[in-house]
């Protein structure tokens, strides 16, 4: 039987950046993803990075710290490969009528906020880049600027990175089961043979809560589904690298609601007009809305529905993209935490060796970096470089109190 | 017309993203083992034809290179929509 002394199923963002810092660090290391390198939501995403969040400290050290491990692999080439770090222009696109609601309400905090950082309400003639091809009655814009990357380099680049330091990876290899003897993980069962470990790190994504059932844990983890639309390559239409525009005032966290019969409002759909400086594509997005796992594999379907609200969206905001022509859309499966919308991260009482890292939702690209440090500063006794104890599964004592995707369910 | 195996490293295989037979030769000696893997790493089958042309000839490759069979070779992601459709023609599926 093969021996490792750490486990990691899933080769995702998380699972990869685990087993990464774990092999560098000097850790057997054995990858597992049933799929291949980046198969769900780490590799069917926009490669955004935030660099912060003025909200929540926690999640601004993570964001702060895996950009940093971003400019890092940028300027050493540790992963590899040019993983495509750099700035993009962001425009917030807002309407006269947008304008009257945010004095009130969410918006209103979140324009606060905005206004600390220096970000400020612009008129449309004194955007500092013009966008004469954006919809007449858009007249308001919030200029900013955001980080971009690409997530298929950055996966393949840590896939390959750990391998350097000596850890094994299995792709297209399926966990059947964890045996747990003396409360503690001891072999972890796969369809290509038994791996005998100490630690097990479940970076499963939207299929966590499968890898917890082996071990008896329950996890409250569902899959959102992410939706994106290619366009054919094509000379600018826009000048900002990305346009976002909100119609249905989403509540950050809550952003769909299941029984609307508006289906923008249901599938959780607003507009992200996304153009990434390598290449002459235009992104568009974006859907977010809870849907069963597929029945097996890691293969997301897109759904026609969603297909559609995000090209009328799109229209919406730049009416000239009518006529190009798509190539191709793609799907993945966000794991969104439906208790608090939070990573789960860290060690479950009662089953030794047995560690989290789930639960990235739709920053994965931001989280998970430094997640898979945090993760594997754990395993190594040490302090973890960022107090993450409110991330930890403990957390969900008495959460039957403040269901989260219930509460998007009622609304 | 020469064999296959003579083709120059310069050869444009996917004529779509503009790359070569040697940039996929590259990709597959770093580790590329499908379609997919290949197409991550070098763009190749990202353009309009989304691999119509090029996926069989970088799947011969690979099965060069790496000794596994075509047909054991790992499926590829077919996507919707399976040839180009304007947005406003999606926009406006009746569904």
């Amino acid at each position: 039987m093969a021996e490792a002394d750490v486990t990691v199923v899933g080769g995702g963002i998380l699972g990869l950046s685990t087993a990464y810092h774990l092999a560098k660090a000097g850790y057997r290391v054995a990858l597992i993803e049933m799929d291949k390198i980046a198969a769900c939501a780490s590799g069917s995403n926009a490669g955004l990075i935030r660099k912060g969040d003025p909200v929540d400290q926690t999640d601004d050290c993570i964001y702060a710290g895996s950009y940093k491990m971003y400019q890092d692999w940028a300027e050493s080439g540790e992963l590899g490969c040019d993983i495509e770090l750099h700035e993009a222009s962001v425009l917030h696109c807002f309407t006269d009528e947008h304008v009257e609601r945010m004095k009130r309400g969410l918006w209103k905090r979140r324009l606060e906020l905005w206004k600390q950082s220096g970000l400020h309400l612009v008129q449309r003639d004194e955007w500092t880049t013009a966008e004469p091809h954006v919809a007449d009655d858009i007249t308001w814009g919030i200029e900013t600027t955001t980080s971009m990357i690409n997530m298929f380099r950055v996966c393949r680049g840590l896939a390959w990175a750990a391998e350097k330091y000596g850890a094994k990876i299995f792709t297209y290899t399926k966990v059947q089961d964890i045996e747990v003897k003396g409360e503690k993980v001891w072999k972890v069962v796969t369809d290509r043979g038994a791996i005998k470990t100490d630690y097990v790190v479940n970076a499963a994504g939207a299929w966590a809560p499968t890898i917890g059932r082996m071990v008896g844990v329950d996890l409250p983890i569902v899959p959102a589904i992410g939706t994106a639309l290619v366009t054919e390559p094509t000379p600018p239409i826009t000048r900002h690298m990305r346009l976002l525009y909100d119609p249905l005032w989403h509540n950050p966290h809550q952003p769909f609601v299941v029984n609307s019969t508006d289906p923008c409002q249901r599938l959780g759909v607003n507009t992200e007009i996304d153009r990434h400086t390598m290449e002459d594509n235009y992104i568009l997005a974006r859907s977010e809305h809870i849907v069963a796992l597929p029945s097996r594999g890691a293969k997301t379907r897109t759904e026609p529905e969603t297909l559609k609200c995000i090209a009328e969206g799109a229209i919406r905001v730049v009416p000239k993209l009518r006529n190009i022509h798509i190539i191709r859309a793609y799907a993945g499966l966000r794991p969104v935490c439906e208790v608090d919308g939070k990573p789960i991260l860290g060690a479950v009482d009662g089953v030794a060796g047995f560690i989290l890292a789930v639960g990235i939702w739709h920053t994965g690209m931001s989280y998970g970096p430094m997640c898979g440090k945090l993760v594997s500063e754990l395993i190594q006794g040490k302090g973890t470089s960022i107090p993450i104890d409110a991330l930890a599964y403990s957390r969900f004592v008495n959460t039957h109190h403040f269901p989260y995707i219930h509460r998007f369910r009622e609304a | 017309m020469g064999s296959w195996e003579a083709k120059v490293d310069d050869t444009v295989l996917c004529r779509c993203m503009d790359v070569t037979v040697g940039e996929v030769r590259a990709a597959i000696r770093r580790g590329a083992a499908s379609f997919d893997a290949v197409k991550r790493m070098t763009r190749a089958g990202m353009g309009l034809c989304q691999g119509r042309t090029c996926q069989h000839l970088i799947e011969r490759i690979i099965a060069e290179e790496t000794g596994v069979q075509m047909g054991d070779l790992p499926p590829i992601s077919i996507r919707p929509p399976l040839k180009p459709l304007k947005l406003k023609d999606i926009a406006g599926m009746k569904l």
